[in-house]
């Protein structure tokens, strides 16, 4: 089997490290969940915004 | 089995459509120099359209506002939620369009929260505030200060009137405060900017508190991934040295 840069990766395919296109696809999405937060971490933090604790009991 | 997955449908698609086409029980105002613009902005339509706990209310608007003859876009977006505290988000951009005088735009976003008729509830605590501003050019000023009260604390506490910020450039103001008592079933609240444009500023300047793209954002976003996952590679990979 060729072995091709991820770019490149048909169907049936593998990477210069073996990886096969299923494999190449679940790293990315496996890195794309580990950058989630992050992009929402720094969304937060960018945007004009105010928070406040909520409602809650008064104290006795 | 056709029409009751027919009629979810149906029910799905209203539910989306309905904010968008501006039907929607919460009520949330905004107000250039105290001049009502978007939605109502009177005390007793806030206080009967205010946002319900779990609720989230979005918005956009695109207004002009004419000041001593100057000409001004104001434009941007809105994205106010009550989950398990209270969240404001309001990113507008003024822009100039005409006119050579100075002139100071003030905007307030007008949102009550409401909880619940329990006779017990306070709204006290830590309020923050942040503030990120792009001012395009020289003499553009911004600064901006979130208040709140309630129907019991009628007094508008502010989080702080931030630092004002001198154009051109990106600034980023922030504040915290401790507010109180607060007692009450109704938070009002309040969401403040004041920019100021020079004389003879230029046609197109603007100053903005844009909420960011995610297409500019995920970058950075990815970028903070890789900086810790290299890290964390490089700890692993020492510690299980022998």
């Amino acid at each position: 089997m060729d072995s091709k840069p991820d770019s490149e990766l048909e169907s049936g395919q593998t990477t210069e490290t073996g990886d096969t296109r299923r494999d190449v696809a679940r790293k990315l999405g496996r890195f794309a969940a580990y950058a989630a937060p992050f992009t929402v971490l720094a969304l937060s933090a960018k945007a004009g915004t105010s928070s406040g604790p909520g409602p809650h009991p008064r104290s006795r | 089995m056709l029409l009751k997955s027919n009629s979810m449908c149906l029910t799905a698609i209203l539910a989306l459509a309905l904010p968008a086409l501006g039907v929607s029980s919460t009520v949330t105002g905004i107000e250039a120099n105290s001049t009502c613009e978007v939605g109502t902005c009177t005390a007793g339509d806030l206080s009967a359209g205010a946002l319900t706990y779990g609720g989230t209310t979005t918005g956009s608007y695109n207004f002009d506002v004419t000041l001593d003859g100057d000409l001004f876009d104001v434009s941007g977006t809105y994205n106010n939620t009550f989950l398990s505290g209270t969240f404001l988000g309001f990113y507008p951009t003024v822009t100039l369009v005409s006119g050579t005088n100075a002139a100071t735009v003030t905007l307030d976003m007008l949102q009550d929260f409401f909880y619940g008729t329990d006779g017990s509830t306070t709204w006290a605590g830590t309020y923050n505030e942040k503030i990120p501003v792009d001012l395009s050019a020289a003499g553009t000023t911004a600064t901006g200060q979130v208040l709140y009260s309630t129907d019991l604390d009628t007094t508008p506490q502010s989080v702080g009137l931030l630092p004002t910020a001198d154009g051109p450039g990106d600034f980023y103001l922030s504040g915290s405060a401790s507010l109180g008592p607060l007692d009450g079933d109704l938070l009002v609240s309040d969401f403040q900017y004041t920019f100021t444009f020079a004389k003879d500023s230029a046609p197109g300047t603007y100053i903005s508190s844009p909420v960011p793209e995610p297409s500019q954002i995920f970058p950075l976003g990815i970028g903070f991934a890789a900086l810790v996952l290299f890290n964390l590679r490089r700890f692993i990979s020492r510690a299980i040295r022998p």
